[in-house]
């Protein structure tokens, strides 16, 4: 590494590095020199020395002293056991291919979807909470006061637009089946079954919803 | 006459080098990772031995080191200093590290505790083998901190250079040796 001791922040770094053997010939030439003219620089030099040799001599004795934890014949069946095992397993798995960096579908992408998605169902559900069928008068549908006052939307106009019609078509005819070959949505059937029993809890409402109104 | 040269032998699997056996081990030739688990068995144990204080842990932090080499094999870069054993060493000592961040927490709880069951534990009898001597040397490791005992004991049995140890730990040179200089320093105070 060139400069490396221009890189040492100081004298024990640089003495250190020395020690150790690891300046580089031209930075270990100039050490020498520092080293020919400056006394205490010298005394540094032998006191880190001699620092040095005996931590390592007490690293040394406590390595010499102490047995392994297991011996090494074991400590390497061991690993090398579970290290099979997981070769095993890794082979059992099925093969995936990594995709290609920059050709699998951003995460930022995904997580745009998602949140769109969310936006949407939330718009939908407002929508629906917001639908005239379940307006004030159906009694416990109202959320809030807000619902009473709140603008005709163009789903609801569409919804009263849809019941004109079907109160024009079926006037005059209990039929309800008749209602099913046209075109009509789920609610739209739930409606028509609902205003012709009179027995049922928003028989009244429904009744009502089915004349103009102008809550809506 | 001329002097026929003996056939050249292919090289034994013993011989190869750490990155031709990882190589190996990574087109699933689980025999080079076991070449590679012998060379650095022995000093790879006695350094989580010294790391982690229990005999118990070393042995499950140098199986939990292999198994993580073979799980990251493709990210093992030859070229990096200190080669594979640098890279072997880091992964030993980030599993220590690991170990001793999440047993952190529990650690001052257990304290208490500890004290006393260390007094029947396998290691606390362990440590009472050998001389008053040895037992203050081993004392004196134990007092130094965690990262200049790193990098003494990494100093020590794996032998890298200082340059490569700071790679190893993830930080810089004259941090390395600052940390060297002072685990030096401390010891020598201790043993005085």
């Amino acid at each position: 590494m060139p400069n490396l001791l221009q890189q040492l922040e100081n004298n024990e770094a640089v003495l250190l590095m020395y020690l150790a053997d690891e300046l580089h010939a031209e930075d270990r030439a100039e050490v020498d020199q520092l080293l020919a003219v400056d006394a205490s620089l010298r005394e540094d030099l032998q006191s880190l020395r001699a620092a040095w040799d005996a931590s390592l001599a007490v690293v040394d004795q406590v390595h010499r002293s102490t047995p392994p934890p297991v011996s090494e014949d074991v400590a390497v069946r061991t690993v090398m056991r579970r290290m099979r095992k997981k070769f095993l397993e890794d082979q059992s798995r099925p093969i995936t291919t990594p995709e290609a960096p920059g050709k699998g579908v951003p995460r930022w992408l995904i997580g745009a979807v998602a949140a769109g998605l969310l936006l949407v169902s939330y718009v939908a559900w407002w929508g629906l909470r917001s639908d005239p069928l379940q307006g004030p008068e159906a009694g416990g549908f109202v959320q809030n006061e807000e619902d009473l006052i709140a603008e005709p939307t163009l789903e609801s106009l569409a919804i009263e637009q849809t019941a004109s019609a079907l109160r024009e078509d079926w006037a005059g005819s209990d039929d309800t089946l008749n209602m099913l070959a046209q075109p009509l949505s789920e609610a739209e059937v739930l409606l028509a079954l609902l205003s012709n029993s009179s027995d049922h809890p928003n028989a009244d409402f429904l009744n009502d919803l089915l004349e103009p109104s102008d809550n809506w | 006459m001329t002097l026929r040269s003996a056939p050249a032998q292919p090289p034994t699997i013993d011989s190869l080098s750490d990155e031709l056996l990882v190589g190996r081990l990574r087109d699933g030739d689980v025999e080079a990772g076991e070449v590679l688990v012998r060379r650095y068995a022995g000093a790879l144990l006695r350094y989580l031995q010294r790391l982690s204080r229990s005999d118990h842990l070393a042995e499950e932090l140098h199986q939990q080191t292999w198994l993580s080499v073979v799980d990251h094999l493709g990210r093992f870069d030859e070229k990096a200093a200190g080669g594979f054993k640098a890279w072997l060493f880091r992964i030993a000592t980030n599993k220590a590290n690991d170990l001793w961040r999440s047993r952190g927490r529990e650690r001052n709880a257990k304290q208490g505790l500890r004290l006393i069951t260390d007094e029947a534990s396998p290691e606390a009898s362990f440590r009472l083998e050998g001389t008053e001597q040895e037992m203050k040397l081993k004392r004196a490791i134990e007092q130094l901190p965690d990262p200049q005992k790193q990098v003494l004991m990494l100093r020590y049995y794996s032998g890298l250079k200082f340059t490569e140890i700071a790679q190893t730990l993830g930080c810089p040179l004259n941090t390395a040796l600052g940390r060297m200089h002072k685990a030096i320093q401390k010891l020598r105070q201790l043993m005085d």
